[in-house]
């Protein structure tokens, strides 16, 4: 019995070890994948803070409000969520012509952190593209120094089951400290664009090797009614590397054109 | 028989009977002191009359008409009646009016006394005769006189007075106001019992409201501030510019902190403001460059300094621009695999050609209405549905600019293919140049590729779109509508917003001369014209 006994305990000890060696492996691992992102892109990574400005039959509000956003140019150009400078609500497309008289709903009083800055510097929008949600803003007048882009050259990509990590930068009263999430791509799609579905964190995508993937925005759909109320999760899509890096050459040559 | 121009329609008399010569406006659930407080915020009529009530028909625009009598004598100047129209109407008594219309000509105002003291009637008083003070305005004569709310009033001049009724007050108080400036009136009260004397000297009677102004530059609306308006609002001060309108996105509403209906302007940078004449001398809505401004602003009983921001001399709208994107200039529908067996097309479906714009990069390559594109470089394009091509556009979209694009058509049961050169998409009509005339409420726009394909507009023809009339604007006198297309301003081509600010700038325009715009409205042009007296009533 002893025997059995000793051989059980061996045997559950056995069992119990092997996992543990997998996940300390795998959490070295992502602490390698984490420290990495962070030495290869936190200075790329600001903090935008900006204002919202709602008004409807001559009332006015405003809220400040602040996102992630990435220097992708030395041109001084942020990527942001299309959200953070073209604001809108689901349903706000099908409000009558008289109710979009009198309602507005702008952003504007652009302000990016860079870290380790007391002073954030002004920045104006530049351009949206719906199709990616996404949009740019143009830093007015930076300190060059400050600006470390990503390289949107330096790109892979990704196919169902890839995993992809973000990069925040959090808000002030957190000392805009940089911190990583991540997300999977679930699967990929071709209407009504070509893209792959993802779910986790929405932003600028790396993979481990700190590649850009592409961005993942949060795709609300505005013509479905009830999607506010019985679809929980708007779904995040991933539109690849190189449009991201076309478009973004696009909306530099806007700057030329002003 | 009441006579006037209800919606507009001159000439026009409507019948009824009068329904209650002596009409006090007064609800069941309001006491009767409370109408003329009411009449002091924003209703400075009826004080020193009762209506004549009648029931013949009145609309807006019967206003100033007479009420007329079966034989032809005016009883009563309409003046309100229900905004919807209708048949319950309220009139001035022709003797009240009488009496106004000749103090204006012989003096050009209405005299009136004041003694500062509110009364009411003796209804479910107890009392048999007199007149209840139901108010003592601060340091007003009556306050001087040492009059206090409660007292009863039961002699003027030595002549017993008793005002037994609601309807009565109105015309003891007209009494009041039409006593000599500056003469006295003895007056016997009975307080606790006892009866007392007083003497009142009056004083010419103070405005209930002062001037309107508006600053459209800054986005606000003023009303002057008179000693009632600011008592009824407990203000510190009775002269400045309550701010009665504020219009989101403009200088005050963006201000530091953002201004708000209810506060009081007192200074501009220093210079105190407190008239119509104050502002006007500060040249506000000139249009040009705004400097900075320190205002100081009363709130809440609080003395506020708010900055406005430095605006530049246009005032241009600032458009978001969506990234620009390839374009080939088609217009299709998807075609399912069903759909295209039935009518000979490829085994996958796909996009059929339905229009071609003039000039795009499709039309140069070719392609043809009635083709059906089923591959875009190379790549099959999917169809998921009967409605809509947003797959397709969207593949389009994101081609490369000035690259040649490969397009695979379904032509004639045949399979061709066609290389595109993709141009950047014509400017959405959302970030197009715009400009906001403000002295006409009028709002307009450049002409864009989609305005000339939706109204048939000539590549080569000038104009700017109309994007806004504000109600009751000057643009809206002279009857132009959203959508319409400024052709011309007085005769002069209007090839862009630039030049038709030009044209419309009013300080180089000569006084006194109408506003012509040749517009495009639907197929056909029309003029119209921006009468002078409009403007001048400005």
């Amino acid at each position: 019995m002893k025997s059995i006994f000793r051989g059980m305990v061996v045997a559950l000890a056995a069992w119990l070890l092997v996992p543990c060696a997998d996940a300390s492996e795998s959490d070295d691992e992502t602490r390698a994948v984490f420290a990495h992102l962070l030495k290869t892109h936190a200075d790329s990574i600001v903090r935008v803070s900006f204002v919202i400005v709602s008004a409807y039959g001559g009332q006015e509000q405003r809220q400040e409000s602040s996102v992630t956003g990435v220097i992708v140019d030395a041109a001084g150009l942020v990527l942001v969520p299309k959200l953070v400078v073209d604001p809108s609500f689901p349903g706000m497309s099908r409000m009558s012509a008289d109710q979009k008289m009198s309602f507005k709903l702008e952003s504007r009083d652009f302000r990016v952190y860079f870290a380790g800055q007391d002073q954030p510097f002004e920045a104006e929008a530049l351009t949206t593209d719906a199709d990616q949600g996404i949009a740019w803003l143009r830093i007015t007048a930076a300190n060059a120094k400050l600006l470390k882009p990503v390289d949107l050259k330096q790109r892979a990509g990704a196919d169902p089951g890839t995993a992809y990590y973000v990069l925040e930068r959090l808000e002030e009263r957190y000392g805009n400290a940089p911190i990583v999430s991540w997300g999977v791509i679930q699967g990929s799609v071709s209407v009504p664009q070509q893209a792959h579905v993802g779910t986790g964190a929405a932003g600028l995508a790396f993979n481990a090797e700190g590649e850009v993937l592409g961005y993942v925005s949060v795709d609300f759909d505005e013509s479905d009614s009830a999607a506010t109320t019985t679809r929980q999760n708007p779904r995040m899509l991933l539109t690849s590397a190189a449009r991201l890096a076309s478009a973004t050459q696009r909306a530099k040559s806007l700057l030329d054109s002003e | 028989m009441a006579m006037g121009a209800p919606w507009g329609m001159a000439h026009s008399v409507s019948q009824g009977v009068v329904n209650n010569p002596e009409r006090l406006l007064l609800s069941l659930f309001q006491d009767e002191a409370d109408y003329e407080q009411q009449l002091g915020q924003n209703q400075p009529t009826a004080r020193f009359y009762a209506w004549i009530q009648h029931d013949a028909s009145i609309s807006p625009g019967n206003s100033g008409g007479p009420l007329v009598s079966m034989d032809g004598e005016i009883v009563g100047i309409n003046t309100r009646g229900n905004s919807s129209g209708g048949d319950m109407a309220f009139a001035i008594p022709a003797p009240v009016a009488a009496t106004i219309v000749a103090d204006l000509i012989r003096e050009g105002t209405v005299p009136r006394s004041f003694f500062g003291f509110g009364v009411r009637s003796l209804k479910r008083s107890g009392f048999d005769r007199g007149v209840l003070v139901s108010s003592v305005i601060r340091e007003s004569p009556a306050a001087l006189a040492g009059l206090e709310a409660g007292d009863r009033i039961i002699a003027i001049d030595g002549e017993a007075v008793t005002v037994a009724e609601p309807e009565q007050v109105p015309p003891f108080l007209r009494a009041m106001t039409e006593r000599r400036i500056g003469s006295p009136m003895a007056v016997t009260l009975s307080r606790d019992g006892l009866e007392r004397k007083a003497k009142l000297v009056s004083t010419t009677y103070p405005p209930d409201l002062g001037h309107d102004l508006e600053v459209k530059a800054w986005g606000v609306t003023f009303t002057e501030l008179t000693p009632n308006v600011a008592r009824s609002r407990y203000l510190n001060r009775d002269v400045g510019l309550l701010v009665t309108g504020v219009l989101p996105g403009k200088r005050v509403a963006t201000a530091h902190p953002p201004w708000l209906v209810g506060d009081v302007v007192h200074a501009i940078d220093g210079k105190p403001v407190g008239s119509r004449v104050d502002m006007q001398a500060l040249d506000l809505d000139n249009g040009g460059a705004a400097p900075r401004r320190v205002v100081e602003i009363e709130r809440n009983g609080a003395q506020l300094l708010s900055v406005l921001d430095a605006k530049p001399v246009r005032d241009e709208d600032k458009k978001l621009r969506e990234l620009p994107k390839a374009w080939i200039g088609i217009a299709t529908q998807p075609i399912t695999a069903t759909t295209a067996a039935l009518i000979g097309g490829p085994a996958t479906g796909g996009y059929r050609i339905t229009r071609v714009y003039d000039g795009a990069p499709a039309a140069k390559a070719g392609v043809q209405v009635g083709d059906v594109l089923t591959a875009l470089a190379g790549s099959a394009v999917p169809v998921s549905g009967d409605i809509g091509d947003e797959p397709l556009q969207q593949r389009i979209r994101e081609a490369l600019l000035d690259e040649p694009l490969q397009l695979d058509l379904w032509r004639a049961g045949k399979l061709i293919q066609l290389g595109v050169a993709p141009l950047a998409a014509p400017a959405p009509v959302s970030s197009l140049k715009s400009r906001t005339i403000d002295w006409l409420d009028l709002g307009v726009r450049n002409i864009g590729f989609y305005d000339r394909v939706a109204r048939s507009i000539a590549a080569d023809s000038k104009g700017v779109i109309v994007d806004n009339v504000a109600s009751g604007g000057l643009a809206g006198l002279a009857h132009l509508a959203t959508g319409d297309v400024i052709l011309r301003v007085d005769g002069e081509v209007v090839p862009d917003v630039d030049r038709f600010e030009q044209l419309t700038d009013r300080k180089s325009r000569r006084a006194g001369t109408p506003l012509s715009f040749l517009v495009l409205r639907g197929s056909r042009t029309r003029l119209l014209y921006l009468d002078a007296e409009w403007e001048m009533g400005r």
